[in-house]
């Protein structure tokens, strides 16, 4: 479980970075230009790429959507072996005559398997992963809690009365004012109840820095940043892998406290740039006061924030305008992103976890099966063929089963005309093969089906032991003229027996792969071990 | 002996001073009509006390002696606390007016310097 949410997390990080990465550039190249509103609500919505799951298949193939499911899987394969047969022999004999050479009926054979064998098997990196955002949260976590037993023995402040007018402005809420002792800087804490903490050190008689100070403080309130400020933590923890995450950590804190300083300005008019500045410079000096090991370490920030108050200015309509359009390009570039990284479509995934990497050459020969008759719904059970590569002399088809299927059950395969007349089976060619269980997805179960195409010239009852033999040994040249290239438009049929009911699930042959049409190179027996 | 206390623990002092031997229950009790403080807050503030010396518990029911009279109290000096907590691990899930960083005081003056030069 936590396998598949560490690679869901892992896509998200990875397409995320490369949303942090143009938020960066244009922070990088309009700080000063532009309202620092459009940066925070830029990280908010990174943040929501960051922390919202999207179930949406992304492009690390390796990482298939299957991973999830594969978890509910039975550990158990199941092998159904595909073998000539017909309509009729159905009626006459159950057991199909000539499955002799390919280990008798139609069997199923249950054997363990690791479920984890076609996927990263790498349960190391998960717990690393865990382990370590577990860390991290509780880093958050404990100084959180120990602060915030420090500020609830925050006392009242004596004289409230006089912050009485500024309280009612901006906040949503009531907010609450408090002194502490314990503190060097005024600050906000609580979500639901805020509660603005004002430090001792401040002499509460100097209104007019008190005016900014909580003024400040109630804007943090107002933009629910105590919030905003815990959700990037929390990405923080998440994403920790991710550089850029910790980058825009740092920078999304710095702009929340630089949006603030704004508002403040605004709010307070041009003139306030000034005393405004000096407030938080004076409050600089108090606290250097009492810390006298200084280090100019941080300076950088400071100095920026007091540039960023000083240049503050009312956004001309072009800005704002701009802004917006930034928003919602970025906005829109987000969820592309998803869309994008959705590049996979779900029919190559399925044939990747079966057929590996040679799924690449057969890109453009997947078919994906709408037919109605490729389907076939019964009370307990819905079975689909959901996808086809047909190739000179293969046939691979994904079927898909929903409900209760048994553990036993027949399937045949065979390709027909459907220009012949139904009733006198004339079909070209049978298909041997196997198939086996490769997922399990939203309750949907896949099944891959592999077969080879054999030439028929013959009756049912000419199938015997040495026939398939014969068609279907390494040796055999019987296939090197034949291609189902030359079978397009007719139609694939697989037969299956479950519970004594028979289906038939049939799809159209298009798009085969073919080699050179002489010289087929398709000579791949994917069961030849089964057979010989 | 002289001990020193922070406001809030000044504060369960007080209330020492005036009621006598209080249990801790009704300490909480005064201080939450008092400043709003939850019970929790004050057991935590109480037990700081104890830690310090400067009550004394005896049960049953928690009863808070004060060890020390107002005279031997000194309030700590603000230079001294504040307090390596803050300064060490920054709480980070609060939103606070300046980031806990800090400046010598030339830098202060070189700041000061700049915002006469911005205006």
């Amino acid at each position: 479980m936590w396998q598949v949410v560490a690679v869901k997390i892992l896509q998200t990080s990875l397409s995320a970075a490369l949303i942090i990465l143009i938020v960066l550039t244009i922070r990088l190249l309009t700080i000063n230009r532009l309202p620092k509103k459009t940066f925070v609500i830029l990280w908010n919505i990174v943040l929501c790429r960051l922390l919202i799951p999207f179930n949406i298949p992304l492009s690390l193939n390796k990482y298939s959507i299957f991973n999830g499911g594969e978890y509910g899987l039975p550990q158990v394969k199941h092998t159904v072996q595909i073998v000539p047969n017909t309509f009729i022999h159905y009626i006459a004999d159950p057991k199909p005559p000539a499955g002799a050479a390919t280990g008798g009926v139609p069997e199923i054979s249950s054997n363990p398997i690791d479920v984890m064998s076609f996927l990263p098997d790498r349960p190391f990196v998960t717990i690393i992963w865990l382990s370590v955002a577990i860390i991290i949260a509780l880093f958050f976590l404990i100084t959180h809690l120990r602060c915030l037993r420090e500020y609830k023995a925050a006392l009242p402040i004596a004289d409230y009365y006089q912050f009485q007018g500024l309280t009612a402005y901006p906040a949503r809420k009531t907010v609450q004012i408090k002194q502490l002792d314990t503190i060097s800087v005024p600050l906000t804490y609580g979500i639901r109840k805020p509660v603005i903490l004002i430090p001792k050190i401040i002499n509460c008689t100097e209104e007019w820095r008190l005016k900014y100070i909580i003024f400040h403080e109630l804007i943090h309130i107002k933009h629910y940043d105590v919030l905003k400020k815990l959700l990037l933590a929390a990405a923080l923890c998440i994403h920790w892998f991710n550089p850029m995450v910790w980058v825009m950590y740092i920078l999304a804190n710095r702009d929340i406290e630089l949006a603030c300083d704004e508002a403040v300005v605004r709010a307070f008019g041009q003139t306030s740039r000034t005393p405004y500045a000096l407030a938080l410079i004076n409050m600089e000096k108090v606290k250097a006061g009492l810390l006298p090991l200084c280090s100019g370490f941080n300076k950088k920030g400071a100095e920026k924030r007091i540039i960023s108050i000083m240049k503050a200015k009312e956004p001309a309509l072009l800005t704002r305008v701009l802004s917006l359009a930034l928003v919602f390009i970025m906005m829109f570039a987000s969820a592309a992103s998803h869309v994008e990284a959705k590049t996979e479509p779900k029919e190559k995934e399925l044939f990747r976890i079966a057929l590996g990497d040679d799924v690449n050459k057969y890109t453009g020969s997947i078919n994906r099966v709408d037919e109605e008759s490729g389907k076939v719904i019964t009370r307990d059970y819905s079975i689909r063929i959901e996808t086809t590569i047909f190739t000179d002399h293969n046939v691979y088809a994904i079927v898909a089963v929903e409900g209760d299927l048994p553990e036993e059950f027949n399937m045949s395969g065979r390709i027909v005309d459907p220009k012949d007349t139904p009733n006198i089976p004339r079909w070209e060619y049978m298909l041997f093969g196997s198939m086996e269980e490769i997922g399990l997805k939203d309750g949907i179960r896949y099944f891959f089906c592999s077969a080879v195409i054999t030439h028929v010239t013959v009756t049912p009852e000419d199938i015997d032991e040495e026939f398939i033999k014969a068609h279907t040994s390494p040796d055999s040249d019987w296939l090197e003229n034949d291609s189902l290239k030359d079978c397009e438009g007719k139609v694939l049929e697989f037969t299956l027996e479950i519970n004594g009911n028979k289906h038939v699930l049939s799809t159209a042959i298009a798009r085969v792969f073919t080699g050179s049409p002489d010289n087929y190179p398709e000579k791949h027996f994917l069961f030849s071990d089964q057979i010989s | 002996m002289i001990i020193k206390l922070f406001d809030s623990e000044l504060k369960v002092m007080e209330v020492l001073w005036e009621y006598g031997d209080t249990t801790a229950k009704r300490i909480a009790e005064i201080l939450k009509e008092q400043v709003g403080w939850s019970k929790t807050t004050t057991y935590t503030v109480i037990k700081k006390c104890i830690e310090k010396g400067a009550i004394e518990r005896k049960d049953p029911n928690y009863i808070c002696r004060p060890l020390i009279t107002k005279e031997q109290v000194q309030e700590f000096e603000t230079s001294e606390l504040i307090n390596k907590m803050y300064d060490g691990a920054a709480d980070q899930l609060v939103a606070s007016l300046l980031d806990r960083r800090k400046l010598s005081s030339q830098e202060i003056e070189r700041l000061k310097k700049l915002i006469n030069d911005l205006e």
